[in-house]
């Protein structure tokens, strides 16, 4: 895309986007989503005493996605060394 | 009272159409990185319109789910900002329009 | 070789990621320990690592073909599959990871003698190292959360490796593009993921499979598929979505060049594959997927023909590999998905070596440029011998590897009835020689002047004829891999309820 007809790229992407949000919108409202059946003995959390919630959904996390949470922490690490690497000086090392 | 599914649905996806409106749209290099974090946001958000709509309970899975994607979006937008730095200190300008050297 | 019991109290995570993790975690160690010593510590610590992985990736495969149903699951602190985080590992995660950690050792051979006179070296190493965990562990995660931490590993080091040489302003631009377009394909994924888990409850790839036999077909599983090829066709270069890919490649360092067209966007792929076929039935996805491909194919290969740079040529041509790679998956048998899985292995075979080996010619005479580097096989010729070799394996020349995965790719197309995609692709194929002769043409010309023989150091040489040995060696023997590619595509589409009763009976 040219720096002339910019104007043009942006009313294309807005009508498209338009378009996308009408038609998402007549058939979400349209077909109903085949949300699954939940089975309330298993896990879920009774919405009852509400301050308990939270101590109930953190207990779930570190039961059942430990190993997610553990996993993660080396994607914070790797973002850690890709900022270093992006933002150091060039320094020649040898 | 809690509206139905398919409204929250459909405000959740014109959220995520103004996230890919933002990333056609704007020319600003951070701009772009805030469209990027609104689409996740989207996604977020889906997840925890879906743990809600059992009646009297609530589905404790995709709100772990959201935390931790909240975690590995924010660690994406970080090295975004740092490439974004990078290529400031190049060209000069923030403007996506400059970047247009690499052709054919 | 699977769990490996460290006194955390039952951490088990299948070995090769926790080998390619923890020496990530340790390399910057490495590289404080080398500024002081002056010895090549980083370098040695990431050759043994990914060494150590290819091994430990060799065992798993031992354990897994041993094993009941040819299927591990693995997971730790004693959590449960369904609900929980974990890895399943079959015989198809054991060939892409066997795919991986093979190109991972020969990069980081590749790239001790191509990156030495770089800066941020230790960075360098540590994120080679972190993408190669990425890749290992999306092919052997079970659950789809899992898959997208790692997707999510295996892209930011992406991000970063193409942008590597930040002195110059082109990795920077080639660099900032990627990251957009990847980034919204995952934020792609995690829609879709949303929509799954509203669909199914839980998102375990065993719970897919289970729930969707028999789910009836809505316009929201049409809105699933699309956001799914979307989220995992930015990152394999699919048709409309390809477009960081001839910036990201060329201007990447050559070995980082090399494992992203090798095995990144076979991972892509990968992810792809697996979910169709656990979630869709195949005759579903069989013309999206088939009009992709031929998009695929046509545009990489006609868009090839007017590149005058070298690095730009060889990632349009892997844009039209990853075409021939779909028609295998639109086929949507055993045996189109047995083509895909060898393609993928040749193809990382071969784009691995092209790209390496033009690393090696670019090194030396310091251009990319097509025209200037009229000539250079009289200066270099072992190296612009592999380059020859790699390139007749892409155009599908019959001794070398190419040509088997191609004629299995092709003939499956024709076994399901979409004739008209194997002649495109045949077409497609005889075109792709056009641009490639063109740079056999360049390497074996009579030069102006002679400078005599200049070849490349001794450990670029040495991958890159081990590399083209193994491509003619695989090309008259294919046999060994099209065996183990058998099981894993059978394992895929055929054997689906062994996957599911290995996460759902005990």
């Amino acid at each position: 895309m040219n720096l002339e007809n910019v104007g043009y790229t942006k009313a294309v992407g807005v009508l498209v986007v338009l378009g996308l949000a009408l038609s998402f919108s007549w058939l979400s409202l349209q077909v109903e989503f085949p949300y699954h059946e939940a089975d309330p003995g298993t896990q879920l959390v009774p919405s009852e005493p509400y301050k308990e919630i939270a101590p109930a959904v953190s207990r779930f996390m570190w039961e059942t996605r430990g190993q997610d949470v553990a996993l993660q922490s080396f994607v914070i690490f790797a973002s850690v060394i890709c900022c270093l690497a992006m933002l150091k000086e060039e320094v020649p090392e040898r | 009272m809690m509206p139905e599914l398919s409204v929250v649905l459909v405000f959740i996806f014109l959220q995520f159409l103004i996230g890919l409106g933002c990333l056609t749209v704007k020319r600003d290099m951070v701009r772009l990185l805030i469209g990027i974090e609104i689409l996740f946001n989207a996604a977020n958000l889906c997840f925890v319109a879906l743990s809600s709509y059992v009646t009297g309970f609530v589905d404790p899975f995709p709100q772990t789910i959201v935390m931790m994607a909240i975690v590995l979006d924010g660690s994406v937008i970080a090295v975004g900002l740092a490439i974004v730095i990078n290529a400031y200190k190049h060209y000069g300008t923030l403007d996506i329009r400059r970047l247009m050297r690499l052709k054919w | 070789m699977v769990a490996q019991m460290i006194p955390l109290q039952g951490l088990a995570v299948p070995t090769p990621v926790l080998i390619l993790v923890l020496g990530g975690v340790i390399a910057p160690f490495m590289g404080l320990a080398a500024k002081r010593t002056r010895f090549m510590l980083r370098e040695f610590w990431a050759i043994f690592v990914t060494a150590l992985s290819l091994y430990s990736v060799y065992q798993l495969y031992l354990q897994v073909e041993a094993s009941v149903g040819h299927v591990l699951v693995v997971s730790s602190w004693g959590q449960n599959p369904p609900f929980s985080g974990c890895f399943e590992v079959d015989m198809l995660g054991v060939f892409m990871a066997g795919s991986i950690t093979f190109l991972g050792v020969l990069v980081a051979i590749y790239s001790t003698s191509y990156m030495e006179r770089e800066t941020r070296l230790t960075e360098f190493y540590t994120l080679i190292l972190f993408l190669l965990a990425g890749l290992v562990g999306v092919t052997m995660a079970g659950d789809f959360f899992t898959l997208f931490i790692f997707w999510e590993l295996m892209s930011i080091s992406s991000y970063v490796l193409v942008a590597f040489l930040k002195q110059n302003w082109g990795p920077l631009e080639a660099g900032f593009k990627y990251f957009v377009m990847s980034a919204t394909g995952s934020a792609f994924l995690l829609f879709s993921m949303a929509f799954l888990y509203g669909m199914v409850g839980s998102l375990n790839f065993a719970s897919f499979a289970v729930a969707f036999s028999d789910m009836a077909f809505t316009p929201w599983t049409v809105i699933l598929f699309t956001f799914l090829v979307v989220g995992f066709g930015v990152k394999a270069a699919i048709f409309p979505l390809h477009t960081w890919l001839p910036d990201a490649h060329p201007e990447a360092p050559s070995p980082v060049s090399a494992l992203l067209s090798g095995v990144v966007i076979e991972t892509g792929l990968y992810g792809l594959t697996r979910i169709m076929f656990l979630v869709f039935d195949p005759g579903f996805f069989k013309l999206p997927i088939s009009l992709l491909a031929f998009l695929t194919m046509t545009v990489g290969n006609l868009t090839a023909l007017r590149q005058k740079d070298l690095k730009r040529l060889l990632a349009y041509s892997s844009i039209a590999q990853i075409g021939y790679m779909l028609v295998g998956l639109a086929a949507g048998t055993a045996y189109g998905v047995m083509g895909l899985l060898l393609h993928v292995f040749n193809h990382s075979l071969m784009k691995g070596v092209a790209f390496l080996s033009a690393g090696s010619l670019i090194h030396h005479a310091e251009t990319r440029d097509i025209d200037e580097l009229r000539g250079i096989g009289r200066a270099m010729p072992l190296t612009s011998l592999t380059l020859l070799v790699a390139v007749l394996g892409l155009g599908g020349i019959p001794p070398l590897n190419g040509f088997m995965s191609k004629f299995i790719l092709f003939n499956s197309a024709i076994g399901t009835g979409l004739i008209w995609l194997t002649v495109a692709g045949v077409l497609n194929s005889t075109l792709s020689m056009g641009y490639y002769l063109i740079v056999i043409r360049n390497l074996l010309a009579k030069p102006e002047e002679d400078h005599g023989v200049h070849e490349a150091p001794l450990p670029m040489l040495v991958v890159t004829l081990f590399m083209a040995v193994l491509i003619i060696v695989f090309g008259v023997w294919p046999q060994p891999a099209i065996r183990v590619a058998d099981m894993a595509a059978a394992g895929l589409v055929e054997n689906v309820a062994d996957y599911i009763s290995a996460i759902f009976t005990p």
